[in-house]
């Protein structure tokens, strides 16, 4: 009989480790839930130790994990964000602090490649202000019509006449458009 | 219609009753149109006093107090 290699040998071990793991995969989660629970802590720092070590593998095993089922990722990490709210919030502090200029940059680039749309965004978004805040809108009007900035001041019951006004006016309009 | 302050009343009495359907449409419309010729009526009176240093004041914009 041939003898085998002692890389043949290790394949073979980790081969069948492997099988034996995913027979049996629902008893090792139990196992490793309840090593979990009788000691977090020393989890927590095996964990890290491991991260530590190669922190690539882990992120690739993340990034594999969350690709398998980003659904369930995402609500893990609803959960979580509810569960410990300033954690999370010291968490990203801190990533701003450390990575400002990689966030900048980031922003740049997203900027640059949708400034039209950014732009046309916030065209909206202040024409939508202009329109519904209607104390601004009156006194834009007030002063179309010729009144002056004092003159507002000193009688500022017009601007209350003319709020009624802008207001009477887009009630019409929009029952006007509503019976057509 | 005394002044301002009845001009705004009636204008938010119209506004309930378009609101709730009691008033045509058009009428509120002419209603508002002749609200706001009332208000270029003022800035002309005001405009005018402006530039004679007129310092009377203005009946219409006298407030009176809200019932």
């Amino acid at each position: 009989m041939k003898k085998m290699s002692e890389i043949e040998r290790k394949e073979k071990v980790k081969e069948s480790k492997k099988k034996y793991y995913l027979a049996n995969s629902e008893k090792f989660k139990e196992l490793a839930n309840k090593r979990y629970l009788a000691n977090p802590e020393k989890a927590k720092e095996r964990m890290k130790k491991y991260y530590l070590a190669d922190p690539e593998k882990t992120k690739e095993r993340i990034k594999k994990y969350y690709l398998a089922d980003p659904e369930k990722f995402k609500e893990r990490d609803t959960d979580y964000r509810l569960a410990n709210p300033e954690k999370v919030k010291e968490r990203e502090k801190k990533y701003r602090l450390v990575n400002s200029e990689k966030i900048k940059e980031r922003e740049r680039e997203y900027y640059l490649a949708n400034a039209d749309k950014l732009k046309e965004r916030m065209k909206k978004r202040s024409q939508y202000q202009t329109i519904n805040n209607t104390e601004f809108y009156a006194k834009k009007q007030l002063n179309s019509k010729g009144f002056a900035s004092e003159s507002i001041k000193e009688y500022p019951i017009l601007l209350e006449v003319q709020q009624l006004l802008i207001k009477t006016h887009r009630l019409t309009h929009f029952k006007q458009l509503n019976s057509k | 219609m005394k002044n301002i302050t009845d001009l705004r009343n009636e204008l938010a009495t119209n506004y309930t009753e378009i609101k709730a359907d009691k008033m045509a449409l058009d009428k509120a419309k002419e209603l508002a149109n002749t609200a706001g010729k009332m208000l270029t009526s003022l800035k002309v009176e005001i405009e005018y006093n402006k530039l004679n240093c007129i310092k009377t004041k203005i009946d219409f914009l006298e407030q009176t107090p809200a019932k």
